[in-house]
């Protein structure tokens, strides 16, 4: 067995068990589906009519919320709470032979797979409003959803996560 | 076989000075000394890579520097200070540490469970002290370490698990382990191991075959 195929069952196997302490469904935490479901809806709101006024606001709970879920995928491979206290994996993990490039390298992995997931559903949203609207309104196709999109997820997502797995492992 | 060859620890604070031993395969070591005396720090410089020192530590005749992953494979810590997710249980803890073992046995794990009367499905956080320190035995033999170090374990124990203790220790050096106990108890020295040494101010000062007093 490779180190890599190590470090993903130990993962599969840390998510099988917090997924039943902590409540979750297909490998991801309840506070995530949560905060996911949330930011796809606020996606799917024509903002710029109703939420033009809110502006920076809304551009940062929308923020918020990427960041949140984001951060409740990770944290599993991250860290375990215990009594309230937060204790990396790493130093559970101290005194145990493990090749800590592939751990750092599949969390890396598992965030990239994850923010490309979460990018790739808002584009497919996008996309269906912006021809929905052209096809009944007779609005022009553009591309600023799909920007909007990628800059949310890398500023609110990917480079807070790679934050997170630099100081945690 | 552990051996420390002429290990200092470099930079200021306390320091292990110029430490030199050999403990070979089915030998028990006894380290005493007083609180303060460099005896974790010892196992420190064994166990944790940031700790920077002259000399060398080999393991199973690896320098620890070098590979320092094949020689945590044969090497089983007990101690207090070994953190384990306290929330997960006996049986989680396993499953998840039998990934990083090249040579992991499933059938000694539970063999030793039945031994030493660990519950598998008891919390981390629930386990006795002593409890605690049979898991880690049980863990080491699971991966058929072949150094064991006890650090002050048999500190505040009974009577009752310092002599099942020894009798374990004895079991384990005669299917070939190096076993090094560390503790405080100078007391402790004169029971039967193989070597024993002193440790003061992070010196060795006293380093015997256990027969020779």
């Amino acid at each position: 067995m490779t180190e890599w195929q190590k470090i993903k069952l130990f993962d599969k196997r840390i998510v099988k068990y917090e997924e039943h302490r902590e409540s979750g469904f297909a490998g991801l935490s309840l506070p995530c589906i949560f905060a996911n479901a949330f930011a796809f809806v606020l996606m799917c709101v024509p903002f710029k009519e109703i939420f033009w006024e809110l502006g920076v606001f809304w551009t940062a709970f929308h923020g918020l919320l990427l960041f949140l879920g984001g951060y409740w995928r990770m944290k599993w491979l991250l860290v375990l709470s215990e009594n309230g206290k937060i204790v990396p994996w790493k130093e559970y993990l101290k005194y145990v032979p493990v090749d800590w490039k592939s751990y750092r390298c599949h969390r890396y992995q598992v965030l990239l797979s994850y923010t490309g997931k979460i990018f790739l559903c808002f584009v497919i949203i996008q996309m269906v409003f912006q021809i929905l609207s052209k096809a009944f309104m007779g609005t022009e196709l553009s591309f600023e959803g799909i920007a909007y999109a990628a800059a949310m997820c890398s500023g609110s997502i990917l480079l807070p996560g790679v934050f997170f797995i630099w100081k945690c492992c | 076989m552990i051996a420390f060859e002429h290990v200092t620890t470099k930079g200021n604070g306390f320091r292990l000075q110029n430490i030199s031993f050999c403990l070979e395969d089915g030998f028990i070591m006894v380290l005493a000394g007083e609180n303060g005396a460099g005896k974790t720090t010892l196992l420190k410089h064994i166990l944790e890579p940031d700790i920077s020192y002259q000399g060398r530590i080999l393991i199973g005749g690896i320098d620890i520097k070098k590979d320092r992953n094949a020689c945590l494979n044969q090497v089983a810590l007990v101690s207090d200070d070994h953190r384990m997710p306290a929330v997960y249980t006996v049986k989680e803890v396993c499953k998840l540490y039998q990934y990083f073992y090249e040579d992991w046995s499933q059938e000694i794990l539970e063999k030793s469970f039945r031994r030493f009367g660990v519950l598998e499905n008891e919390q981390i956080k629930n386990l006795s002290r002593g409890g605690f320190f049979r898991m880690q035995l049980a863990l080491g033999l699971a991966h058929k370490a072949d150094v064991f170090l006890l650090d002050e374990v048999t500190g505040g124990m009974d009577p009752v698990f310092r002599r099942e203790l020894w009798c374990i220790m004895r079991e384990l050096a005669a299917s070939g382990a190096s076993i090094v106990l560390v503790t405080h108890i100078l007391e402790e020295i004169r029971l039967k191991c193989d070597y024993r040494g002193i440790l003061e101010n992070g010196r060795l000062v006293k380093w015997e075959e256990a027969g020779l007093e």
